[in-house]
């Protein structure tokens, strides 16, 4: 079984998740887990950084579905960086970008949150 | 073409995803590794998909939100993806059947009733015919499934007809027969034949034998499907089978010849849904399709046996 490793990371009010690994039913519970985490303590900018994420499965893409709305209620939202070719084809024909901004780099959605 | 394929990670959707994408199509597989057989085999199928720059993986239930997405993105859609196995459809295994074929597949035709422009591949099965006294199977014979399987199977077709009449659906409804060959499922006669040579163990029959299968090689099955997505005629229902059958008795002799050894036969007692023969009629999928298939068996069984072999490796 495939793992999932979270990595945090803080820009100022920016929160970055780096996911390195598998998102899929094995462990997205893990990643929610750590975006409600982080809606908790009202830290509701964050960007996704997923230049090593491998593979990403129904399960894994219905978190981004399941906080999103919170999120932006709140005044917050979740940008998506780096995805690799298959990854961003996944979200793609889910029609997951008309729903979420992508960005090559991190620097370029942090700009985008000022 | 961008063909979407549900179920490919599957013995038939895998072989048909590598069909397309060896002569040019783009694919978007979806399967989401239901439990009916090992998740390892299902990846051993992809394994050879996954690097090709125009396939695309979702792993996802069909009844998930994302579908209508995915099918946007698409041309044609070949729904291949169902809970297989006549012998587990009885008792509370049921429920199971109705949910990943009839729920499923109506799901799948709710969506399509607003995309009517996108042509729906339905892969049905012999399965429907139960033991009919009209053989070889014609499209024409009185249904009478004799397993819960082949009831959700003909439930399906007669849900695509009525989606067909009330919104226009463009649909065929094909009917495979006992397809084997590189990639078969774990729980099917040949498969389970040849993994017991290669382990050296014993291997049961049901029943005395010599019940009649008409067995159709993969790449005859995948080499048709491919030759009709240009195809402008919809509505109809069509048997793709070999055209010809053997006992089981005889595919265990061939198997023997291949394998050069006596396998271990014990007979165990005739299961319940499991028909006494199927020959498919293929007059109808001739005339309107040119089908002619031209495999031979025992040359299908010797190339399941390599692929077997590193399977087990």
């Amino acid at each position: 079984m495939a793992n999932l490793e979270i990595i945090p990371e803080e820009k100022t009010d920016v929160t970055i998740l780096h996911l390195k690994g598998f998102l899929d039913a094995y462990t997205f519970q893990e990643f929610e887990n750590k975006l409600k985490e982080l809606v908790d303590d009202e830290k509701i900018k964050i960007i996704v950084a997923m230049d090593e994420l491998d593979y990403i499965s129904s399960a894994g893409l219905g978190v981004f579905m399941s906080v999103i709305g919170q999120i932006r209620a709140k005044g917050g939202d979740v940008k998506l960086t780096q995805l690799n070719s298959k990854v961003f084809k996944v979200f793609e024909l889910l029609g997951f970008t008309k729903l979420f901004q992508t960005f090559d780099n991190i620097e370029e959605a942090v700009d985008n949150f000022k | 073409m961008r063909v979407l394929i549900t179920g490919v990670a599957g013995f038939i959707g895998s072989n048909l995803a590598g069909k397309f994408l060896s002569n040019g199509h783009s694919v978007i597989g979806i399967d989401k590794f239901s439990d009916y057989y090992s998740r390892a085999q299902k990846e051993f199928n992809l394994s050879k998909l996954i690097s090709h720059r125009e396939f695309n993986f979702i792993e996802t239930d069909l009844m998930w939100a994302g579908l209508e997405e995915a099918l946007k993105n698409s041309d044609i859609i070949f729904h291949l993806a169902a809970q297989p196995g006549v012998l587990h459809s009885w008792g509370e295994n049921f429920n199971i059947y109705v949910r990943n074929n009839i729920l499923a597949t109506q799901y799948l035709l709710e969506i399509l009733k607003y995309h009517p422009e996108k042509p729906l591949i339905f892969a049905s099965s012999s399965s429907v015919y139960g033991n009919t006294d009209h053989i070889p199977m014609n499209e024409k014979n009185i249904l009478n499934p004799i397993s819960p399987y082949g009831l959700t199977k003909l439930t399906c077709e007669k849900l695509l007809e009525l989606y067909h009449g009330a919104w226009g659906i463009k649909y065929l409804c094909l009917r495979f027969f006992t397809v084997f060959g590189p990639g078969q499922r774990p729980d099917m006669a040949i498969h389970k034949f040849l993994k017991a040579a290669l382990h050296k163990e014993k291997i049961s029959i049901y029943g005395n034998g010599e019940q009649r299968r008409d067995f159709t090689y993969i790449e005859t099955l995948t080499d048709f499907l491919l030759g009709i997505i240009d195809n402008k005629k919809w509505g109809i229902t069509l048997n793709v089978g070999g055209g010809k059958y053997i006992t089981v008795n005889e595919a265990v002799s061939m198997i023997s010849s291949i394998v050069g050894k006596k396998l271990d036969v014990q007979y165990i007692e005739k299961q319940k849904g499991d028909m006494d023969e199927t020959l498919a009629d293929i007059d109808r999928a001739a005339e309107l399709f040119d089908y002619a298939p031209s495999f031979n068996i025992e040359d299908g069984i010797a190339s399941q046996w390599e692929w077997i072999k590193s399977f087990y490796a």
